[in-house]
């Protein structure tokens, strides 16, 4: 089942039991974030505001894929599919790049209404203020970010975070870190401003993937058109030379000045913290807005896991290092970067027994688009489930050595969210990295020094197990799961 | 539910000299809507008793002063 648009997509999550329809008013000052905010901490439904205060006719979307089961759902899966099955199927999908089609804009709902230049008024639309302290309304949390690279051509989506400042401009943080950095880096060489465009409630998939870490040689329509088994399609802007997703609600088109900068932040992050404080960002000027009848802003309320960001890394990032470990020779049975640890953990389990292989597995991370800044690795053998945190953490409090298996990295490439850092490392950029080699050493004799594992699964013999998990309900209790 | 009167974002509770005219950004606390202001203020409701509610937040956005500070406008800049 592929998705139109965000609407059949809701349908679905509503068929599911995976949405609320909110019919009792919702102020956009806190009330809708803090709901939002409390559905991702309980992994609950999205919430669908239909009567937002002040602005008849318009929805928002809360949490749009903040489970795995929405992440199913949004993929055309079953979603009881395990997060291992999600993973196999990103990476069986993900080689069939598919190139979008432009479609005609009388065929784009998202161009039902167009404001352009004086009749741009962002306030028009229900941004929230998400969280108590955000430095102001953000219209701009689940979303599309498009650019394109002035030399090659080649177009970028990202989902940067975008603060409205006033009626026609945005605020928001160009990190160099990001797609978006680079190509702001060379119209700053260039002396012009940059054009981009915004499509708010896309597709789930386009949605999905635009907040994804992809290597910068993907297009990530293409990537996402993989996903979905079917083109994205896209049709021209109004006042810049971009393409957005036809059927997006929202879409935000102009230019980000060189010049000009305005106050952004603080804001809630997805490190669970709001981390990166005040300061002074480009002004996004926006030129035209168009949008659906009766729209609906999709909003992402990033704090402590799980939310939509922690979904992206842990499907792609998990899903990406696998690849990369294989194709590097890697011995790696399994890979979770687990929607707990924000991006910054990984933990890999690798077959068979090999000297060295953590700092092999780590070093490989470490040097790859995906795990740049994923300070955190942990290694434990094939034995140990790694989408079973409970499992990991015994791997490491029984096989990794506290002194010897513990490998620090004492300079390394760093991002301001990661709040273990002072304020000057965090300004540098300038972090550090470790592995926990929670594997059993290559050299210790298997049958001498390394002890038998005492589980259900590992100790009895098939015969007892099976007698045992034939008889269970017989023993009184209820059939496991 | 919500705050009234206005918000301002400081570094540390000293920027904010007491008493005095000071020009400062604010913003309303229930539409976000920024402005320039000349203003007196003062953390003692007592001695700007004809003041608004003036929340003090850190650059992180945490209200540095659990209690409202007052404000009182002078002009717009």
């Amino acid at each position: 089942m592929v998705f139109k648009d965000l609407r059949e997509y809701i349908a679905a999550l509503e068929e599911h039991g995976e949405l609320k329809r909110v019919k009792k008013e919702v102020d956009w000052n806190l009330e809708a974030g803090a709901i939002t905010r409390l559905v991702c901490e309980k992994g609950l439904p999205s919430p669908l505001f239909e009567k937002v205060k002040g602005y008849p006719g318009y929805r928002i979307l809360g949490a749009p894929i903040s489970t795995f089961r929405k992440l199913a759902i949004a993929m055309g899966l079953s979603p009881e599919t395990s997060i291992k099955g999600l993973i196999d199927i990103y990476l069986q999908r993900k080689n069939k790049l598919t190139k979008p089609v432009i479609v005609d804009k009388s065929q784009a709902p998202c161009k039902e209404n167009i404001d352009i230049g004086d009749q741009v008024d962002l306030l028009k639309f229900p941004a929230p203020m998400l969280h108590d302290g955000d430095g102001g309304r953000y219209l701009c949390t689940w979303q599309i970010n498009v650019t394109k690279d002035p030399d090659t051509g080649r177009v970028n989506w990202g989902c940067y975070r975008g603060m409205v400042a006033t009626k026609n401009t945005i605020t928001g943080s160009v990190s160099p870190a990001k797609d978006i950095g680079t190509h702001f880096q060379k119209y700053r060489a260039k002396k012009t401003a940059m054009p981009f465009a915004i499509a708010i409630g896309p597709e789930p998939v386009s949605g999905f993937i635009a907040g994804a870490r992809v290597a910068a040689t993907i297009y990530e329509a293409e990537l996402a058109g993989a996903l979905r088994q079917e083109p994205v399609e896209l049709v021209k802007c109004e006042a810049v030379d971009l393409e957005v997703p036809a059927t997006a609600e929202i879409v935000i088109e102009g230019e980000i000045s060189l010049t000009e900068t305005d106050w952004e932040g603080p804001f809630g992050e997805f490190v669970g913290y709001s981390a990166t404080g005040r300061g002074r960002s480009p002004v996004w000027k926006v030129k035209a807005v168009t949008y659906r009848n009766n729209p609906i802003l999709t909003i992402s309320n990033t704090g402590v896991p799980v939310d939509e960001y922690h979904l992206d890394v842990g499907l792609v990032r998990s899903a990406e290092l696998y690849d990369k470990l294989r194709s590097e020779g890697v011995p790696a049975a399994a890979v979770n970067a687990p929607p707990e640890g924000v991006g910054f953990l990984v933990i890999v389990s690798v077959s068979g027994r090999a000297p060295n292989i953590a700092e092999r597995v780590a070093s490989c991370i470490w040097g790859s688009t995906q795990g740049t800044h994923a300070p955190f690795v942990m290694v434990v053998n094939d034995d140990v489930d790694v989408f079973d945190i409970w499992q990991v953490i015994h791997a490491m409090v029984t096989r990794c050595h506290p002194y010897r298996n513990i490998w620090k990295v004492e300079r390394a490439s760093a991002i301001p969210f990661m709040t273990f850092l002072n304020a000057y490392e965090r300004q540098q950029r300038l972090g550090a990295k470790v592995c926990f080699d929670c594997t059993w050493p290559a050299d210790w004799d298997a049958t001498v020094d390394i002890p038998p594992k005492i589980s259900f699964n590992n100790n009895y013999s098939k015969e007892v197990r099976d007698h045992v998990l034939k008889n269970w309900e017989k023993y009184g209790f209820d059939k496991l799961a | 539910m919500f705050r009234k009167g206005y918000e301002i974002f400081v570094r540390k509770l000293d920027e904010l000299e007491q008493g005095k005219e000071l020009q400062k950004e604010i913003r309303d606390a229930q539409t976000y809507q920024r402005k320039n202001v000349k203003a007196v203020i003062s953390s003692s409701p007592d001695k700007l008793p004809d003041g608004e509610p003036l929340w003090v937040r850190g650059m992180m956005g945490q209200l540095l002063d659990e209690k409202a500070w007052r404000i009182k406008i002078v002009s717009e800049v």
